[in-house]
């Protein structure tokens, strides 16, 4: 993950910076495991596997912890500049979004805890499939950015961003139904709105994604790709 | 303790005595130098102090040992190292400071440099000779004051360039950056910076080259220097206008070496005394000289600092 | 080809080969931040600025060595261009030529023009002579160099060589140049003291001063701080910064950080050529070349 062919003077530079993507990167490798594992449990109604997914992120806050106290050293102790700079900046701005993808897949294992019989009857309502299809995609999602920025793939984070458009259409396509199904069926309704939340957490994580191939773009290029239509804004 | 600490134990042992060894041999030699310089002064002292009365500086020069003086000697010599100064100084210092700050740095420069440091090394009886050609017979200036003070002008110029040059250079190159950089010329670096912090190192080596001139025979026996003089040469000022004259240029004249040189090719056991009393008062011209070169040196190394 | 380095603009591509602008213009300055966006960096409404300087094609040759390379830029008036790059890559050659300080060194030439505006003239031209240039741009070196006279008397300098005899005029130009220097406070009551007794961050104000008594347009500056510790350090940046309001800084420097801290322009110099030139936000957070890149990470050999 480096634009330069060379290391640095000083070895240890490379080391930490080195260190810092790897914790980086173990982190959103986590964060992934335990998007896939909530949405599993979310599918099986499963209370002990969502208590095992709240307990997981435990650990992600940890890491979060970790990686913000070595980019305060690097940045005080080696004052990178260019491409290190970039990279420094962009992985502090990852762990921040991957902690906050960490917290929603939180939400997500949560509801099965919230409902009376952990969630069993969730299966039995009539979107939790194309819930599961938006996790999936959201999932896939999710690793491709992780990968792209791994591998500081452009193109990858270009098709990664471009499909986010899909998920957000995706979403607002399931939280039409929740909503249409909550009037048919009253009874359903305590369920119904937790689903609504975690629709909007999924799309949260999407947009989380969304970000982290943006990071790539800027790692990469030194070129910022956010907001887009402020920036138009600004200058019209 | 580790097998290979003794080693190194022995080995520092070794060189640390090599240290002492040299230290001791150094301190030695250096105590025979001052040895000997003390038993020549002592020596001279012992012959020659009971002579050094108020009467032996103010007495001309006598066929009786007990009434002859260095009157004339002294002032020829003094008068002498006037000319000697005055030539040596504007010429050396000039040619020093167009060496180091004007000339460019060629073939022909360098040349010049070599030969500079060559003339040092000349034995001084060959500026005798050449002063003789030249100044005497050539330019008529006769057996004079004047004279005497060229040759040992031109004998010390050498000496005057080259402690010129080592002045001026002792003078930062940032120094003169600083003054080029705010618009000044050549002439104004060199005006203003480069002659006035190096004047100290300028005037210590005119002094050393003064006090080597002093104690000059050869060159001012060749000139044609008398060894008997019963008067003095005309007064330079006098109280009726136009106050200064330069008649005592052109007069003959002694100086305190050949003084010396001619008591001691006296038979009489008493002119040895007044020639080790002359020798006295020239050995404590030439430190009081030397002195006031080192004081020069230290005030400047006070005063200017980088 | 003469290559010609402007001021970068992001809606431009990053295009070296460029046509120079060869009249000075005054040009919007448009700067986008690194990590964000600020929408009023995003207006070119910024504070636009006149060219002081222009160096075209600049040869430097000493000893056989050509030392610069078809060196190309442009200096903004009230602005810091820093010059850095790696030990004798050029840029106190570079630094140098602007007061002709190489000319007191045999075996030295110029090929090539460094066009100081608004008069248009060119510093290199051999009917300039460079002891005009000299009182036009000051220079401060890197170790603090005052002259072994009293503090009063190294600022008087300049105005003395300049032909200023008038005893009132000259105080009042030294204070002047004291207070600019943010040194007058430490030493209004020992004006008549060596200036060597001076601590080095003084000293080097005090050259400062010396510099700016004779008000140049330019003022040099090569490797100002580097025999400093960081306190007087901090003072000198912070004094660079407040001068650039009057005069136009040039600063060679090693210290990446303090090329950050003061510039608004810098240039790159590897091997005697100009590799890159531009705001300093954005060559170092993006430069566009490898070998600035390599650089200012600390990637090289």
């Amino acid at each position: 993950m480096s634009t330069t062919d060379s290391g640095h003077t000083v070895k240890k530079f490379d080391e930490e910076l080195a260190s810092l993507r790897g914790v980086v990167l173990r982190m959103g490798g986590l964060v992934e495991e335990q998007l896939r594992r909530a949405l599993k449990v979310l599918a099986d109604g499963d209370a002990e596997g969502a208590l095992d997914v709240i307990k997981g992120d435990l650990e992600i806050d940890l890491i979060e912890l970790r990686s913000d106290q070595e980019i305060a050293q690097l940045l005080a102790r080696r004052s990178p500049l260019g491409v290190d700079l970039r990279t420094v900046l962009m992985l502090s701005k990852s762990v921040t979004d991957i902690e906050r993808i960490g917290d929603e897949t939180k939400k997500v294992a949560r509801i099965c805890v919230r409902l009376p019989d952990n969630g069993r009857e969730l299966r039995t309502l009539p979107y939790m499939h194309e819930m599961q299809v938006l996790g999936e995609m959201v999932s896939r999602q999710l690793a491709g950015a992780l990968d792209a920025l791994a591998r500081l793939d452009l193109a990858r984070a270009d098709e990664i961003r471009r499909n986010d458009d899909a998920v957000d259409a995706a979403c607002n396509s399931l939280l039409d139904h929740i909503a249409g199904h909550m009037q048919e069926a009253p009874h359903t309704i305590p369920a119904a709105v937790l689903l609504l939340f975690a629709t909007r957490a999924l799309e949260r994580i999407g947009d989380h994604t969304k970000n982290l191939t943006q990071y790539a773009v800027y790692l990469v290029e030194g070129r910022d790709v956010r907001h887009r239509k402020a920036v138009r804004a600004a200058r019209a | 303790m580790e097998p290979g600490t003794h080693d190194l134990r022995v080995l520092i042992g070794r060189q640390r005595l090599c240290d002492v060894l040299f230290e001791g041999l150094g301190a030695f030699m250096l105590l025979m130098s001052l040895f000997i310089l003390a038993a020549l002064f002592i020596n001279l002292a012992i012959e020659g102090l009971a002579r050094l009365q108020p009467d032996f500086f103010l007495d001309f020069p006598s066929r009786r040992a007990g009434q002859a003086g260095i009157l004339s000697a002294w002032v020829g010599s003094v008068l002498v190292m006037l000319v000697t100064a005055a030539a040596a100084l504007p010429v050396g210092v000039a040619a020093g400071i167009w060496l180091e700050e004007y000339a460019p740095k060629n073939w022909l420069t360098d040349v010049v440099e070599i030969n500079v440091t060559n003339l040092a090394g000349v034995p001084s009886i060959i500026y005798g000779l050449l002063a003789l050609g030249l100044l005497v017979h050539q330019f008529r200036l006769g057996e004079s004051i004047l004279t005497a003070g060229l040759t040992l002008g031109m004998m010390i110029l050498p000496v005057v360039i080259v402690s010129t040059r080592e002045a001026i250079r002792a003078v930062p190159q940032t120094i003169r950056e600083a003054a080029y950089g705010l618009g000044a010329s050549r002439w104004r670096v060199t005006r203003d910076h480069v002659l006035p912090y190096s004047v100290a190192g300028i005037l210590t080596g005119v002094i050393i080259g003064l006090s080597r001139a002093i104690g000059e025979t050869a060159p001012i026996i060749t000139i044609g220097a008398l060894t008997f003089i019963a008067f003095l040469p005309p007064a330079p000022v006098s109280a009726v206008p136009p106050f200064i004259n330069f008649e005592w240029l052109s007069s003959p004249f002694t100086v305190l070496p050949i003084q010396m040189f001619n008591w001691i090719s006296r038979p009489d056991p008493a002119f040895q005394s007044n020639a080790a009393a002359a020798g006295l008062v020239l050995v404590i011209l030439t430190l009081f000289m030397n002195a006031m070169a080192i004081w020069l040196r230290y005030r400047a190394r006070k005063r200017i600092k980088w | 080809m003469v290559r010609h380095f402007h001021i970068d603009n992001p809606t431009m591509k990053n295009d070296s080969s460029t046509a120079g602008v060869h009249i000075p213009s005054a040009r919007a300055i448009e700067s986008v931040g690194a990590g964000g966006f600020r929408s009023d960096l995003l207006r070119s409404t910024s504070k636009s600025s006149a060219i002081k300087a222009e160096v075209r094609g600049l040869d430097f040759h000493y000893g056989g060595f050509r030392a610069l390379k078809d060196v190309s830029m442009q200096v903004q008036a009230n602005e810091v261009t820093a010059l850095i790059g790696p030990s004798g890559c050029g840029k106190s050659t570079f630094l140098r030529c602007f007061n002709r300080m190489h000319d007191l060194y045999p075996g030295s030439r110029y090929d090539g023009e460094i066009r100081l505006y608004p008069d248009d003239v060119n510093l290199l031209a051999p009917d300039i002579d460079p002891v005009e240039t000299r009182i036009r741009i000051g220079m401060v070196f890197q170790k603090p160099n005052p002259f072994p006279k009293s503090i009063f008397e190294n600022v008087a300098y300049g105005l003395r060589i300049t032909g200023e005899k008038r005893r009132q005029v000259i105080h009042e130009k030294v204070e002047k140049a004291l207070r600019d220097a943010a040194l007058w406070d430490e030493v209004k009551d020992r004006l008549h003291q060596p200036a060597t007794s001076l601590s080095g961050g003084q000293q080097q104000r005090l050259c400062i001063a010396r510099t700016l008594a004779t008000e140049p347009e330019i003022v040099l500056f090569d490797e100002p701080t580097s025999a400093l510790d960081p306190i007087a350090t901090a003072s000198i940046e912070e004094l660079i910064i407040e001068l650039k309001e009057r005069v136009t800084i040039l600063i060679v420097t090693h210290n990446m950080q303090q090329a950050g801290r003061v510039s608004r322009y810098t240039a790159f110099m590897y091997l005697g050529e100009l590799v890159e030139f531009g705001e300093t936000s954005r060559i170092f957070t993006r430069p566009a070349k490898r070998e600035t890149e390599n650089y200012i990470t600390g990637r090289f050999g």
